[in-house]
């Protein structure tokens, strides 16, 4: 008896490994959280296409393909490859914004590619106005979206004091979203929960050396 | 029992585990050109699973014994579904690109495109402000790319020869028919929009789609901003005048306003005017914008501008003093909606009406024109497959010209009235023969009832793809326009006058890095107005017999990269083109004409003190220009011109508030810039001619501004 019911459970598991949308989702999510190779980022980025070519009423699968060529950029430096990668992410996006307009999170993502190409000062005007545009559309569509701020906040506090930036400035917009990031809990779902720990770590950035 | 039973596990397991047999499968994919496609997903069809080619194009993947379909995929390229064969272990395969691709081929034969939502574009919105010599105007950043002529005594755009009328200004698509404010002799003029209100250029050089006539040379589309949705105050304070605009958002919709004020006398009083100035020019400009969008993707826009100025200055030829007095108004407003229809096709429905009033007295000659334009739209963008997209419209516009013309000393007095309405058609396929060769045939016919005439012009361009960043264009066309209300207030018994042009370019890089591009082009002109003499209020043999040529190259290079922190675009142009119009006795080139010009535009960011500078070069070949009483018509050349304009823009905050400080010095060098000579009669009415020498009012001018923008970045 106890053999059947390793055997069926073994039958079950392999049942389970070709197509299961939550759970693959899931170990995908978990391992690009794991990962910090851009090579290593590509390849979950490519899972996640995969899933979302399978799986054409989801919105997520494409979303974590974008956003996972945009966090592949931390570990890069060079600002070349950091264009191609935002390049590979803004292409998904802008499918994603075919259909789903109305999604808060995909400004988010928008205006997180935007802020991550200025890598070098004389891009700096250009892509914080166009980040700042999608943060504001963001916040119309989903005030209570804590990446927005943790965003908002990040721009704020990359932009020179000369034009109003700063620490200072930066703080409320760190603690807003770590209030609202608090009220995110979910751990079950998949949707995006991602900025809580950097954004904390920027919190106190700004309480430093005041 | 428990033996069958096991038999039956056991059997269970052996399928299971024969289910569980696997192959690998390796290979590469490539793009047509045998370069290897990096990234490119295999996925094992029905599953989540697959792998990804490395930075060789090389794949390798993993396969069950029942799975056999592999699907490739790759951004801008067609997929592609491979059924392998039982024992097949390798795989190459060539990937076509999509016609859909973003990177496809797009049609930029003649045209320099300008915003962030352009492909192929050459310039940034934000280059207009930020080109030293501008000004704040959209057309002194334009004229310093290839193809246009400096011009400075002028200030409008005169296109591959072309004068200022053969090029129009279109505003979201719908004509604004008085772009500039008035020209008065002996001073340029300037654009009467703000750069600020736009988002995104289009300027075509020649060549440009059946969607628009009337314009022999080029077209400048200039397309208003999007909805706004931050609210914003700005606040400009100029040395010239003041600016205060104010922008209110509601998701989908938002709406600006927007006040100024401009008056050069205090700037006047300081510096060294050449003009006798008795009142320097005043102005007032009112602008209004509401955007709003629809749920099922249609956006209404609405862009109006209304402005008011007067100037007054003294003109003295031979001891003879003249008083020219000219004040005017002009309202512009423009409607338009585009929304989505049946089968993924768009319409756009607009109308635009500029009204036009200008009351001008020179000496004894007091002039009030008033002019209204309507011009109503509606086109249709209907994709008929992924290859062929099919645009198709009618047009109308509607022009009243009424003049009251007296004449105070010999009290001599007529009054001229002329409507017009010109009707357009037109249809145009874009077809993409693939994704590396597209080309648009159009078809556009015009009736003018005023003219009682009609025209049908064909147009064609052509891009090719060569490589990744590269394409050849190419461009015919017939292209048709009314003569100008200066002749067109006499008789309607003139035709229009018309051009033909061909072009062929080539073009490579894009605008992050480098980008090159040059362009040839013929230009044929025929039935240009022509005339004998101006005498008594009455041209002499007004006739369509005029006929002239251009032919030229154009050069542009870009660069982004080479120097750390620089931005600069070189252009050069070359011009052969010569006429035998208006009352010319030869075939010569025109006096608004430089053989060769070569513009150098740089910016140069200093991160440090969070400044940019720039600075712009115009070299042009003497002008030619007629003395009275040579035999040799327009013989004579003036002196080369020569100007270095430099800007700076100094990035900071007032309070909480992000603010611009903008400092322009023209004509650094200090040079005279006479650009030619105008023949004036002598006063004491002994037939000589006076040589009027064509220089600038101011020689070098000073300008300094403070951008302010409140509530907001």
């Amino acid at each position: 008896m106890r053999t059947l019911a390793l055997l069926l459970s073994l039958t079950l598991a392999h049942a389970l490994s070709a197509g299961n949308y939550q759970e693959a989702m899931r170990q995908n999510i978990s391992q690009l959280y794991k990962v910090n190779q851009v090579e290593e980022i590509n390849a979950i980025a490519a899972n996640f296409k995969r899933i979302a070519a399978a799986e054409n009423d989801q919105w997520l699968p494409q979303y974590y393909a974008a956003y996972a060529y945009t966090r592949s950029c931390h570990f890069i430096s060079d600002a070349d490859a950091i264009d191609q990668q935002l390049d590979k992410a803004q292409a998904e996006l802008d499918v994603l914004f075919k259909s789903h307009k109305t999604e808060s999170e995909l400004h988010v993502l928008q205006a997180f590619i935007y802020s991550l190409r200025i890598t070098n000062p004389s891009r700096g005007y250009k892509y914080s106005s166009l980040s700042n545009t999608s943060l504001s559309k963001a916040e119309q569509l989903n005030p209570k979206n804590p990446r927005i701020y943790y965003c908002k906040g990040s721009n704020v506090f990359h932009t020179p004091k000369m034009f109003g930036g700063g620490k200072a400035k930066a703080k409320p917009l760190f603690e807003k979203a770590s209030k609202l990031f608090h009220s995110e809990n979910d751990s079950t779902s998949l949707k995006p929960h991602w900025g809580k720990a950097h954004n904390r770590a920027m919190l106190y950035k700004c309480l430093d050396s005041e | 029992m428990i033996l069958k039973q096991l038999s039956l596990i056991l059997t269970f397991l052996l399928l299971l585990g024969a289910t569980k047999a696997q192959r690998t499968i390796t290979g590469s994919v490539k793009a047509k050109d045998q370069s290897p496609l990096v990234g490119v997903n295999i996925t094992i069809k029905g599953t989540y699973d697959g792998s990804i080619t490395d930075a060789n194009g090389d794949f390798e993947v993993l396969l069950n014994q029942n799975n056999s379909t592999l699907v490739i995929s790759y951004i801008g390229y067609i997929n592609q579904e491979v059924e392998l064969a039982s024992e097949q272990t390798e795989l190459h395969i060539i990937l076509k690109e999509s016609i859909t691709s973003l990177n496809a081929v797009t049609i930029t034969a003649g045209t320099f495109s300008a915003g962030d939502k352009k492909r192929a574009s050459t310039l940034e919105s934000m280059d207009i402000y930020t080109t030293a010599g501008s000004l704040g105007d959209i057309n002194g950043a334009l004229k310093t790319l290839p193809g246009t002529q400096p011009a400075s005594d002028d200030g409008r755009l005169l296109v591959r020869g072309g004068e200022a009328a053969e090029t129009q200004v279109y505003v979201d698509g719908l004509l604004a028919a008085k772009p500039y404010y008035s020209k008065v002799p002996d001073l340029p003029t300037r654009g009467r929009f703000s750069p600020s209100l736009f988002s995104g250029t289009v300027f075509s050089t020649g060549g440009y789609s059946a969607e628009y006539g009337q314009a022999l040379s080029s077209i400048l589309i200039l397309e208003s901003d999007d909805i706004a949705v931050e609210e914003l105050t700005s606040l400009s304070l100029m040395s010239i005048g003041a600016e205060a605009s104010k922008t209110w958002c509601a998701p989908n919709r938002s709406t600006s306003a927007g006040v100024s004020y401009t008056n050069m006398a205090p700037y006047f009083s300081m510096a060294n005017t050449r003009m006798d100035w008795i009142k320097p020019v005043e102005a007032t400009n009112l602008n209004f914008m509401h955007r709003q969008k629809y749920d099922n993707g249609a956006m209404f826009k609405c862009f109006s501008t209304y402005d008011y100025g007067v100037q007054k200055f003294n003109t003295s030829i031979d001891d003879q003093i003249t008083t020219i007095d000219t004040k005017g108004g002009t309202g512009y407003v423009n409607l338009t909606y585009s929304t989505p229809i049946f089968n993924n096709s768009y319409l756009k429905a607009g109308m635009a009406s500029t009204i036009d009033n200008v009351k001008q007295e020179a000496g004894v000659h007091l002039t009030k024109d008033r002019e209204i334009n309507i011009e109503s739209r509606v086109a249709i963008s209907q994709p008929l497959s992924n290859a062929i997209e099919l645009k198709y419209g009618i047009s109308d516009a509607f022009t009243a010209f009424n003049q009251d013309y007296t004449n105070t000393n010999v009290l001599n007095q007529h009054n001229i009235t002329t409507d017009d309405h010109i009707v357009g058609v037109f249809i145009e396929p874009e077809i993409k023969l693939s994704a590396d060769m597209a080309f648009r045939a159009g078809l556009r016919y015009e009736h003018s009832t005023y003219l009682q005439e009609s025209s049908l012009s064909p147009r064609l361009s052509f891009a090719y793809k060569t490589g990744k960043n590269s394409q050849i264009t190419a461009a015919w066309g017939h292209f048709f326009q009314n003569p100008i209300n200066e002749y067109t207030k006499y008789t309607s018994n003139i035709d229009f006058e018309k051009a033909s042009h061909y072009l062929m370019g080539y073009q490579t890089g894009n605008l992050k890095k480098r980008l090159f591009r040059i362009e040839g082009y013929y230009k044929d002109y025929d039935q240009l107005i022509a005339y004998d003499n101006f005498i008594n209020y009455q041209y002499g043999n007004l006739s369509n017999n005029g006929e002239g040529y251009a032919k030229g190259i154009d050069i542009f290079y870009r660069d982004k990269e080479t120097f750390k922190n620089t931005d600069f675009w070189l252009s050069y142009s070359y011009i052969d083109t010569k006429r035998e119009y208006k009352d010319y006795t030869q075939s010569v080139t025109p006096n608004y004409v430089s053989e060769h010009t070569f513009s150098a535009v740089g910016k140069y960011y200093l991160g440090a003190i969070n400044t940019q500078v720039g600075a712009t070069w115009v070299l042009a070949s003497g002008r030619p220009y007629h003395q009275a009483g040579d035999s040799n018509f327009m013989s004579r050349k003036a002196p080369y011109y020569n100007d270095l304009s430099f800007n700076l823009s100094y990035l900071t905050h007032i309070g909480d508030h992000f603010t611009i400080i903008h400092f322009s010095f023209s004509n650094v060098l200090g040079r005279d810039h006479l650009v030619g000579y105008r023949n004036v009669p002598s006063a004491d009415g002994s037939g000589d001619y006076y040589q009027m020498p064509i220089q600038p009012d101011i020689k070098q001018f000073l300008f300094l501004g403070v951008f302010i923008s409140i509530n907001g970045k």
